[in-house]
C-alpha cells in the first residue's frame, strides 16, 4: 500500500472528504514549490499533485500554460523534479502524485522513470492525454514500483466507460467538472450536478473532482457530490502575487485553510445534528 | 495490428473528453466511406467544385536540364484554392454536415488547409475559425485575406514557437471545450486516430489518380515518388496508392529544420506516438524553416510506419536548396510552386544524376506558390527588379 491508498483509507474510515491542491514544478522557483508542500501539509491539504512542465500542455488553460512555460525557461526537467520530491520527503508526508503528460514521461523510457519516481517518494501519476486503452504497459510499471495511476472521467464519458474507468484506475478517479482545459469559471455547466450523480452510481472508488473549481464558495458547494476537490490555477495566481518563497507559501496555506474548512462544513453539520 | 495503429504508430494519446468524439467520428468516417451516395457526392464536388482529377504534366524542360530519368508532375496547385488541401476538406466537411455539426475549426501553418477549409465551410454554409500562429500569419498574408474574405475568424495564437504546432495545441483546446457542436477538421494524416486514417483515404485520390495517369502514358509505374512531408498529407495521399507496388521507391523530403523523420525521436504529441523532434527531456523542439506548411515537429504516424519498415525514404532539404527548386521549376516550367512543394524539385539534383533514362520520376506538385511571393522576394534575385 503506498500514501495514497493509506491516505484514502483515512479519509474514508473518518468519513471526510479530501482537499487536493496542484503547483507547477518550479513556479517561479523550487524553493516555492518546496516550502509551499510544506505549508500546504500544515494547512491540511490530503494530496499534493506536482505538475511536470511540458512545452505543448493542450488540457490545460492560460494560467497553468504560463506557469509551464516559466517553469522550464527556468530550467525545470523530470530530474530536477526527482531531486526536489527527495528533499521534500524530509518533511512531507502526505501522498505525492506527479501531474505530467505522456512524453515527459516517456522521453527516457517509462519503466525508468517509474522506478526513478518511486525512489524519489511519489507515489503516482495523473497524465493528462492518456486513457486506459493507451496505458496498459505505462499501468504495469506503476504496478511493479507501487505507484498508482490515476484515469479521469469527462461529463461527455458514457455509462458504462466511467465504470471501466473506475475499475482501471488506481487510487481514486479524477472527474473533469467540465468540457474544457483547466483555469477558473465564473460558473460550473448546469448539468454538473447530474454528471456527478451518474459517476458516483457508476464510479465504485473514490472520484475527485477537478477543473474550473477556484474558491471556498464553489468547493463548500460541491463536496455533497463527490469525495475529493482539487484546485490548481487558483493556487498558480496566488503564488504570482509574493515575492519571496515563505511569503508565497504563506499565501497558499490561508487558501487552502479557507478551502479545508469550506469541504470541511458540512462534516461538521453533519456530526453536530447526529448529536442532537 | 491494434486497432488505430499503423505498427507502432499512431493510437490515441488524448484527454478522456475527447474519446466520445473520436468515436462517433470514426464510427460516422467508416460508414461513410462505404455509403456510396457520400461517395458519390464527394466525387461530384471534387470533379465539379475542386476541378479533378488534376494532370500529371510531363515536365520537359526540367527533364531536358538533368538529362536522365523523366520528371513527371502530379499538379495538385491546379486543385481549387491552389493546394491539395482542398481535397481533405471537402471530404471532412461533408462529414461534419452529416454529423449534424454547426461549426468547424481548423489549425493551419502555411495557411492552405485553413483556405481549403475556410472554402468547404462556405459552400455548405458552416461557421469557421482557424487557428494560425502570429509568425505564419506575418509570413503567410495572403492566405489571411482570403480565409477572412470566405467568412472565415482567424485567431491568432500568441503561444510557443507561434507556428503550426501551437495552432494545433489551441485548436485541441477548443475541441476539448466546444466539443458538442463542433468538427475539428485536422489538415494532415495526423492526430488521433481516426484521423490519419481518414485524411489518407481523403488524400488518396492523388495516388489513385497518378497511377492510372501514368501507367496510360507510359504503360509502367514510375521508379520514383517524391513528395514534401510536414504532416505529411499530400505525401501520404500519394505513397498510399503504390504501398503494395514494392518497386515504386517512394521519397519523403522533409524541411531540414524540421526533418522529425530524419533527425527526430519516437514521442507521443498532438494525440499520437510517432517520430517527434524533441530534446532528452522530452520537451518538444521550435523548428525552423521557410515553409511555414513543412514547419512542424512531428509527422503523420504512417510515415513513421513507412520509414520503420523502409517501405519509403525521408531526406532533408535545406532552406536554400528549397529556394533553389523554387526559382528552377518557375524559370524552366513557368510553374511556381509552393515552397512546400519546392523542397521537392530542390532534392533533385541529388537525386536525378544517380538515374538513369529509363527510370521515372513523379513528384508531387502540392501547391502553388502565389502565397510565397512575399516572403521570397527579398530572397531570391530578380532581374529588372527595382
Amino acid at each position: 500500500m503506498n500514501r495514497l491508498e493509506q491516505k484514502l483509507n483515512e479519509l474514508h474510515s473518518a468519513n471526510r472528504k479530501a482537499l487536493v491542491v496542484f503547483i507547477t514544478a518550479g513556479f517561479p522557483d523550487m524553493e516555492t514549490t518546496l516550502a509551499t508542500m510544506e505549508a500546504l501539509e500544515k494547512a491540511g491539504v490530503d494530496v499534493i499533485e506536482i505538475g511536470v512542465p511540458f512545452s505543448d500542455p493542450i488540457a490545460d488553460g492560460p494560467v497553468i500554460q504560463a506557469s509551464s512555460d516559466a517553469a522550464l525557461k527556468a530550467g525545470v526537467t523530470l530530474e530536477s523534479i526527482f531531486a526536489l520530491m527527495r528533499r521534500a520527503r524530509q518533511k512531507v508526508r502526505i501522498p505525492v502524485l506527479l501531474m505530467s503528460y505522456c512524453n515527459p514521461l516517456f522521453a527516457g523510457g517509462f519503466g525508468q522513470t517509474a522506478k526513478k519516481a518511486r525512489a524519489s517518494g511519489v507515489d503516482g501519476f495523473i497524465i493528462p492525454d492518456l486513457i486506459p486503452e493507451e496505458g496498459k504497459e505505462i499501468k504495469a510499471a506503476c504496478d511493479k514500483n507501487n505507484l498508482s495511476l490515476i484515469y479521469l472521467a469527462a461529463p461527455n464519458t458514457p455509462a458504462g466507460r466511467l465504470a471501466s474507468i473506475g475499475r482501471q484506475s488506481g487510487g481514486f478517479v479524477y472527474v473533469v467538472s467540465l468540457t474544457g482545459v483547466t483555469g477558473k469559471r465564473k460558473a460550473l455547466p448546469q448539468d454538473t450536478k447530474e454528471f456527478l450523480l451518474r459517476t458516483k452510481k457508476e464510479i465504485h472508488r473514490p472520484r475527485f473532482l477537478g477543473f474550473g473549481i477556484s474558491n471556498a464558495e464553489q468547493a463548500g458547494r460541491l463536496r455533497q457530490y463527490v469525495d475529493g476537490i482539487i484546485v490548481g490555477s487558483a493556487f498558480i495566481e496566488l503564488l504570482k502575487t509574493a515575492k519571496t518563497p515563505r511569503a508565497r507559501a504563506a499565501k497558499a496555506a490561508r487558501f487552502a485553510s479557507s478551502l479545508r474548512r469550506s469541504i470541511d462544513m458540512e462534516e461538521h453539520n453533519a456530526r453536530t445534528s447526529k448529536h442532537r | 495490428m491494434k486497432r488505430g495503429y499503423f505498427g507502432s504508430f499512431g493510437g490515441q494519446f488524448i484527454p478522456e473528453t475527447l474519446v466520445t468524439p473520436l468515436g462517433e467520428l470514426e464510427r460516422e468516417f467508416l460508414g461513410a466511406w462505404k455509403d456510396a451516395s457520400f461517395q458519390k457526392e464527394l466525387r461530384y464536388y471534387l470533379e465539379n467544385y475542386a476541378g479533378r482529377p488534376t494532370a500529371l504534366y510531363f515536365a520537359r524542360r526540367l527533364t531536358e536540364k538533368f538529362g536522365g530519368p523523366k520528371i513527371y508532375l502530379k499538379r495538385e496547385d491546379l486543385c481549387h484554392t491552389g493546394s491539395h488541401k482542398l481535397n481533405n476538406a471537402l471530404g471532412q466537411v461533408l462529414l461534419a454536415r452529416r454529423l449534424g455539426k454547426k461549426r468547424v475549426i481548423a489549425e493551419t501553418g502555411a495557411g492552405q488547409h485553413g483556405v481549403a477549409t475556410a472554402t468547404a465551410a462556405a459552400l455548405f454554409g458552416i461557421e469557421c475559425d482557424v487557428y494560425m500562429g502570429d509568425e505564419d500569419i506575418r509570413r503567410q498574408a495572403l492566405n489571411v485575406f482570403r480565409m477572412q474574405l470566405m467568412g472565415a475568424r482567424v485567431i491568432p495564437v500568441h503561444s510557443g514557437s507561434k507556428t503550426l504546432k501551437d495552432a494545433i495545441n489551441e485548436a485541441l483546446r477548443d475541441w476539448v471545450t466546444n466539443v458538442a457542436g463542433t468538427f475539428y477538421v485536422i489538415g494532415s494524416v495526423m492526430g488521433p486516430y481516426p484521423y490519419p486514417l481518414m485524411v489518407r483515404q481523403f488524400q488518396s485520390v492523388i495516388g489513385i489518380e497518378t497511377r492510372k495517369q501514368i501507367l496510360k502514358k507510359e504503360g509502367r509505374l514510375p521508379s520514383h515518388v517524391l513528395a514534401c512531408v510536414g504532416g505529411g498529407s499530400n505525401a501520404m495521399g500519394m505513397f498510399a496508392p503504390f504501398y503494395n507496388d514494392r518497386k515504386v521507391k517512394l521519397i519523403g523530403l522533409e524541411a531540414k529544420g524540421a526533418a522529425t523523420l530524419s533527425y527526430g525521436k519516437i514521442g507521443v504529441l498532438h494525440g499520437m506516438k510517432t517520430y517527434v523532434l524533441q530534446d532528452k527531456h522530452g520537451q518538444i523542439s521550435e523548428t525552423h524553416s521557410i515553409s511555414a506548411g513543412l514547419d512542424y515537429p512531428g509527422v503523420g504516424p504512417e510515415h513513421s510506419f513507412y520509414k520503420e519498415t523502409k517501405r519509403a525514404d525521408y531526406f532533408p532539404v535545406s532552406d536554400k536548396e528549397a529556394l533553389e527548386g523554387f526559382t528552377l521549376l518557375s524559370k524552366l516550367e513557368g510553374i511556381i510552386p509552393a515552397l512546400e512543394s519546392a523542397h521537392t524539385i530542390g532534392y533533385l539534383p541529388k537525386l536525378a544524376p544517380r538515374l538513369s533514362k529509363k527510370d521515372i520520376i513523379v513528384i508531387c506538385l502540392s501547391g502553388r506558390g502565389d502565397k510565397d511571393a512575399d516572403s521570397v522576394r527579398s530572397l531570391v534575385p530578380v532581374k529588372g527588379q527595382p
